[in-house]
């Protein structure tokens, strides 16, 4: 009770030393809140970009090393993608998905290309028994959905993907445009000639999809089973032409990949991030964010610092008035109680009035990163592509203008927390020593100061 | 001869001046009773102030005991001694310069772990205007009042936590001739009255005339200097 009322009247009658810790608290949570606000939208925005550029990591043969290695066709084995060694770091729980795709060139007496003029080349079917038929890239994969619906920009718009009532069928799904030029529709058969046996397969079209893939709307999704039946590999399980992981969070892929890089045997074999194109993004923000805290820890320090002298002063003011309480019996708890209670008022209010303001403030600072740094930086990046396996790209796109879109400040219940704890870390080492000197206060030597 | 409440028991205190340890205070005994209005005399120097403060637990002595009611003040607990078992008045009007008159007074209420009866505000009040403090002053900053009214709001809030010893280190020092006689008739009446044991050191031979038992602390000793009888 004496503690509660004699702190609030401490305050209001002498409140010279209460606003100078106010100040000073109002100054550097302010600017330590502003700090931590741009920071979360930085980890945000980098957030933002890592999910763009997809949970994806590609398994990838690394030719340029083998070029440069000058390796011998023999040694050349050491670029095939294992599906086996796949399906061991698919146990990973923060695997979601493992797509392994078998990608085979198929040709067609009957059937016509779709690409068009100054497109993709339509493939000449090379080995095919007869010169007039035309040749088709045929992926197939483990799963009934291909990646490049999941991740890519690939979307059905007529028909169903495969399901398990449909294991053991030789199933595709087609574009429209190749659809339109052939006439296929739902439930047609399209027959196509193995390239490595020249045995001919009947294929039901299941689905229809609106989108070009990097082989231009010509290609064709499949089973792995099928695809791996056409390209003469259904006994091997060691092989594959493309290998993707995808990941349950974004944010895991580089602790992903530095778990299960050890795991593949040779060093002509390689788990892709999409690292270049995720550092060229948030090149600006990681300059931005370590400016940031520096500037940060420059503020909490030296506001620590200032803190400490003031509280320390603050509580020589009074060393009197401590000695008297003393004298008439006070335990020493309750007068540090008073001194706690007196700051923890000024702090609550200075931590109110520097996060309202810091989130308006942030704001702008946010609208100046954006303004000079991100858009600035737009000239010095291209649009980023995501590859797909050989040869193959998937159409997402990342550029700096998407991130400095999405660059928002944002204060949620888990930045107030860190705002609380800091707040409340900073007083507690501010005025932790300078208010334990209380406990060392002997009556009569207080009251002799 | 009325009971011993308090006692001092081979007291020894000193300090190093110049290299060389000096005992203000040695092996200094003596027993006050209840009821009685003690002053202790002596010259500037002489240990008066120290042993005023091992008296009041303030400080702590070197070797030796303090007995109250023949309980030693360190099993006591020094803190819980001067919570509820004393009252220090100073020479200089030692009060808290953010609070009223009457704020102070019941700030000494507040810390005793006696529950009070009745309204707290109301009964410092009374204990103030007693002390010649009227209400319109005794709500007036402490920083606001003449240093003869401070005195008397710092004995008001000595006198509120209505403890049995009460100490002063020259109370009426700063007082008028006047209510310098007021004060000193009241400890007087609280001793005699109320059975409360006064020991106040002083300066003034006006003060030790009218006190019962008047003490001199000659080279760290305590002897009767007068006794009323």
């Amino acid at each position: 009770m004496r503690v509660v009322k004699h702190a609030f009247l401490s305050l209001r009658r002498k409140p010279t030393k209460a606003i100078m810790i106010f100040i000073i608290l109002f100054v550097v949570f302010g600017l330590v809140f502003t700090g931590i606000i741009i920071q979360n939208s930085i980890t945000s925005s980098k957030e933002f970009v890592r999910k763009e550029l997809g949970a994806v990591v590609e398994m990838k043969p690394d030719y340029i090393k083998a070029m440069t290695d000058q390796l011998d066709n023999k040694d050349y084995e050491q670029l095939s993608l294992s599906a086996t060694l796949a399906m061991e770091i698919a146990k990973d729980a923060d695997v979601k998905q493992v797509y392994i795709n078998e990608t085979t060139a198929v040709s067609s007496e009957k059937l016509k290309s779709a690409q068009k003029e100054g497109g993709n080349v339509s493939l000449v079917a090379v080995g095919s028994t007869s010169a007039s038929a035309v040749a088709f890239m045929l992926t197939g994969g483990n799963t009934f959905v291909p990646i490049e619906f999941d991740y890519g920009s690939l979307v059905l718009s007529e028909g169903r993907y495969r399901t398990a009532e449909d294991q053991g069928k030789d199933t595709l799904l087609i574009s429209e445009e190749f659809a339109s030029t052939n006439s296929l529709a739902i439930g047609d058969s399209v027959e196509l000639t193995s390239s490595v046996d020249n045995q001919i397969y009947t294929f039901e079209v299941l689905g229809i999809y609106q989108g070009s893939s990097s082989n231009g709307v010509d290609q064709m999704y499949t089973s792995l089973e099928s695809a791996k039946k056409l390209a003469g590999t259904v006994s091997d399980d060691q092989h594959a032409s493309s290998i993707n992981f995808a990941l349950k969070d974004p944010l895991e892929v580089d602790s992903f990949i530095e778990r299960h890089k050890v795991e593949i045997p040779t060093a002509y074999i390689y788990l892709d991030a999409k690292d270049t194109e995720y550092k060229n993004l948030t090149r600006p923000l990681d300059l931005i964010a370590t400016i940031t805290t520096i500037l940060l820890w420059v503020v909490f320090v030296a506001g620590a610092i200032i803190m400490l002298a003031i509280i320390t002063i603050f509580v020589r003011d009074r060393k009197f008035e401590i000695g008297l309480l003393l004298s008439s019996g006070e335990s020493k708890l309750k007068i540090l109680s008073q001194f706690v209670f007196e700051i923890l008022i000024v702090s609550i209010i200075a931590f109110a009035l520097a996060a309202g303001i810091s989130n308006v403030s942030s704001g702008y600072a946010a609208k100046w990163i954006v303004n000079n740094q991100l858009v600035e930086e737009k000239t010095a990046s291209s649009n980023q592509m995501i590859s797909i396996g050989m040869g193959q790209e998937m159409g997402t796109e990342v550029n700096i203008s998407d991130v400095a879109k999405e660059f928002n400040v944002s204060v949620d219940r888990g930045v107030i927390l860190q705002l609380i704890l800091l707040s409340f870390g900073l007083v507690i080492f501010s005025t932790g020593a300078p208010l334990m000197i209380i406990l060392s206060y002997k009556p009569r030597e207080s009251l002799q100061d | 001869m009325n009971p011993i409440v308090f006692e001092l028991d081979q007291l020894s205190y000193g300090y190093i001046d110049g290299g060389k340890k000096r005992m203000i205070l040695k092996d200094l005994s003596f027993q006050f009773e209840k009821g009685k209005f003690y002053t202790i005399l002596g010259p500037s120097g002489s240990g008066k102030t120290t042993l005023l403060a091992l008296a009041s637990a303030l400080d702590v002595p070197e070797t030796g005991r303090i007995m109250y009611e023949g309980k030693d003040i360190k099993k006591l607990g020094y803190t819980k001694f001067r919570r509820n078992k004393m009252a220090i008045i100073f020479q200089k009007y030692n009060l808290t310069d953010y609070l009223t008159g009457v704020e102070n007074v019941e700030s000494n209420m507040m810390i005793v772990d006696k529950k009070w009866t009745g309204n707290r505000k109301e009964t410092a009040y009374t204990i103030l205007a007693s002390m010649g403090i009227v209400k319109t002053k005794a709500d007036r900053l402490i920083t606001k009042l003449s240093g003869g009214e401070q005195q008397r709001v710092a004995i008001a809030r000595a006198l509120a936590k209505d403890v049995d010893l009460i100490f002063g280190d020259e109370p009426t020092g700063a007082l008028d001739t006047a209510t310098s006689h007021e004060i000193i008739e009241l400890f007087k009446r609280l001793a005699h009255e109320y059975g409360k044991t006064i020991i106040i050191v002083t300066h003034s031979d006006d003060v030790a005339q009218n006190s019962d038992i008047t003490l001199r602390l000659h080279e760290g000793k305590l002897n009767i200097d007068r006794k009323e009888s």
